[in-house]
């Protein structure tokens, strides 16, 4: 009668070690930033900065000025332009943003427009004050419907806040823009 | 009897280890914190041996944006060549009643606009407590930072001045621009 | 009494006996397999110009080795590789050969060649970014060693291991690189 029960004890005692095993979220999903989805043409607000996605536009080619040079960028998929008007609501920072595609693979800036007028790479955002600026992504056409623009305080944002902003009504592709200083 | 032995030790040494822990974290937080806020007024203040005096703010907005201000803040420092070591990654930053920071620009194009703010048109560099052509103890020498920060601050701003070798001490002042057109 | 203490101390040693020969063997076992793996040097498969790599995050598709003129006058000779790279991961990778990078590595005669110069064919400047489902092609250029005779060369392939939950954190993580595919070829264009 005692061995039955101490073996009941046993068992239940595993069951529940599984259980909570089984159900445990693994490091990987632990240290994410929070999501917050904004509709399109919405602000969101995260914990440092509000946005708001204002523009997408789509280009075979871009082209650009760096350094007294004149630059056209050409690719196989699709250059994606998008517009935010952001402002920080704490502290003086940068934004990073990541096109989060319809597959789920997720798309930095290109480091093929870096220096670009008014690139998010190299922008601040002063509380108080909203600024605009221009992210530029490249990636296949069939990720920029249902994707979203991702944007984060700083690189990493872990235990941060992210805004997953849904883009605007999708343009017609342009075979060339250029960004004017 | 043994075991409470046993059981002790591991308290104290969880102790122990809670304490060296934590020592270190505390340390961290401190050097990064600004908790001992000391307002200085127009004659500046000395800190860990460096005297710190705000010599002139100017502020202008474009008529385009009146919303906007660029402010110009330039920076005395004296101190004695070990004193200003202890200043080095100095911190200066404009804050708001409401304790919100604005940090100073660090682009390209705020030299160019340093330029035109100030009115001897110079610019003096960014903050730093040991340049290599410091001059002889006991003489200032100037910054220049350059914030853009909303039009409504320009009524009342609060400059904060700390280093990493101060903090958790840090010096603060009272901003009255100069107003200035930009043209 | 006496007769069943040594009974008791024969089964205890009997016990102990058992636990020391199964630790050994143990042991052993271990070391036999390390000296077998050791013992048979498994040489990464031969692969063609034209077929696909697996390095990990991206797949690369060695394509051409020619021997090139200088850039500039006074600089060596350049060996070029033509491959196409894809991103196989989900991010897009500024670590394109892993980190710390492992570009496929060349060797000569035996002697290794410094890391090669990795560009995007697109653009003419160095490859700094690859992004998921968009193949590129890419040149890696070697400088020659002065005292190198044109001859076969053979490059070598490392991949690294990913591990969706390591033994450490239990999260995602790039270890260590193996070789996985050797190519050996007359570079086109020498002499």
């Amino acid at each position: 009668m005692i061995r039955a029960g101490s073996i009941a004890l046993v068992l239940a005692g595993a069951a529940l070690l599984g259980a909570m095993m089984q159900t445990a979220p693994d490091y990987n999903s632990v240290v994410q930033p929070f999501p917050n989805a904004v509709a399109a043409g919405a602000t969101g607000e995260a914990r440092s900065f509000r946005a708001r996605f204002t523009g997408l536009r789509l280009a075979d080619r871009i082209a650009f000025r760096r350094y007294g040079r004149d630059l056209v960028r050409a690719s196989d998929g699709v250059f994606l332009i998008a517009e935010i008007e952001a402002e920080a609501i704490g502290i003086s920072q940068r934004l990073d943003a990541v096109w989060q595609g319809a597959s789920g693979r997720r798309y930095a800036l290109s480091r093929r427009a870096e220096d670009i007028p008014r690139g998010l790479e190299s922008r601040w955002f002063q509380p108080g004050l909203g600024n605009h600026a221009v992210a530029v992504f490249e990636l296949p056409e069939d990720e920029v419907a249902g994707g979203a623009l991702v944007l984060t305080g700083s690189f990493t944002a872990v235990f941060d806040s992210a805004l997953h902003l849904a883009p605007p009504a999708l343009p017609e592709r342009q075979p060339i823009i250029r960004f004017e200083p | 009897m043994r075991h409470l032995l046993w059981i002790l030790l591991a308290a104290v040494l969880l102790l122990a280890n809670v304490v060296v822990g934590g020592w270190t974290e505390i340390t961290d937080l401190r050097r990064a914190r600004e908790w001992r806020v000391v307002q200085a007024g127009e004659a500046g203040a000395e800190l860990r041996g460096v005297h710190v005096r705000v010599d002139q703010v100017w502020a202008g907005s474009a008529p385009n944006l009146s919303e906007r201000a660029l402010v110009l803040v330039r920076l005395a420092l004296r101190g004695p060549e070990a004193a200003r070591q202890g200043w080095a990654g100095c911190d200066i930053r404009l804050r708001d009643a409401a304790d919100r920071v604005w940090l100073p620009l660090i682009s390209a194009d705020s030299e160019g606009a340093v330029r035109v703010l100030s009115p001897d048109g110079e610019s003096k560099g960014r903050c730093n407590p040991i340049p290599y052509d410091a001059p002889p103890d006991g003489q200032e020498f100037l910054s220049d930072q350059l914030f853009l920060v909303p039009s409504e601050l320009l009524k009342g701003a609060r400059l904060r001045v700390s280093a990493w070798g101060t903090r958790p001490e840090a010096l603060e002042f009272a901003v009255k621009p100069v107003l200035r057109d930009l043209q | 009494m006496t007769e069943t203490r040594r009974t008791s101390l024969f089964r205890r040693l009997r016990l102990r006996l058992a636990a020391s020969i199964g630790v050994a063997a143990a042991v052993l076992v271990g070391l036999w397999l390390q000296v077998e793996e050791a013992r048979a040097p498994r040489d990464p498969p031969e692969v063609a110009a034209g077929e696909p790599v697996d390095l990990g995050r991206v797949e690369i598709t060695p394509l051409a080795l020619t021997l090139a003129p200088p850039r500039r006058e006074g600089e060596p000779e350049r060996l070029l590789l033509r491959a196409r790279l894809l991103n196989l991961t989900g991010e897009s990778q500024v670590a394109v050969f892993g980190f710390p990078p492992h570009p496929p590595a060349l060797a000569a005669g035996g002697v290794a060649w410094p890391e090669p110069e990795i560009t995007l064919d697109r653009d003419g400047e160095l490859l700094v970014q690859l992004h998921p489902r968009l193949a590129e092609r890419v040149t890696l250029a070697w400088q020659v060693p002065p005292d190198w005779q044109p001859g076969p060369v053979s490059l070598t392939f490392h991949r690294q291991t990913f591990k969706l939950r390591d033994n450490l954190y239990g999260k995602a993580s790039w270890l260590l690189f193996q070789p996985v595919a050797r190519m050996s070829m007359v570079p086109e264009g020498a002499p």
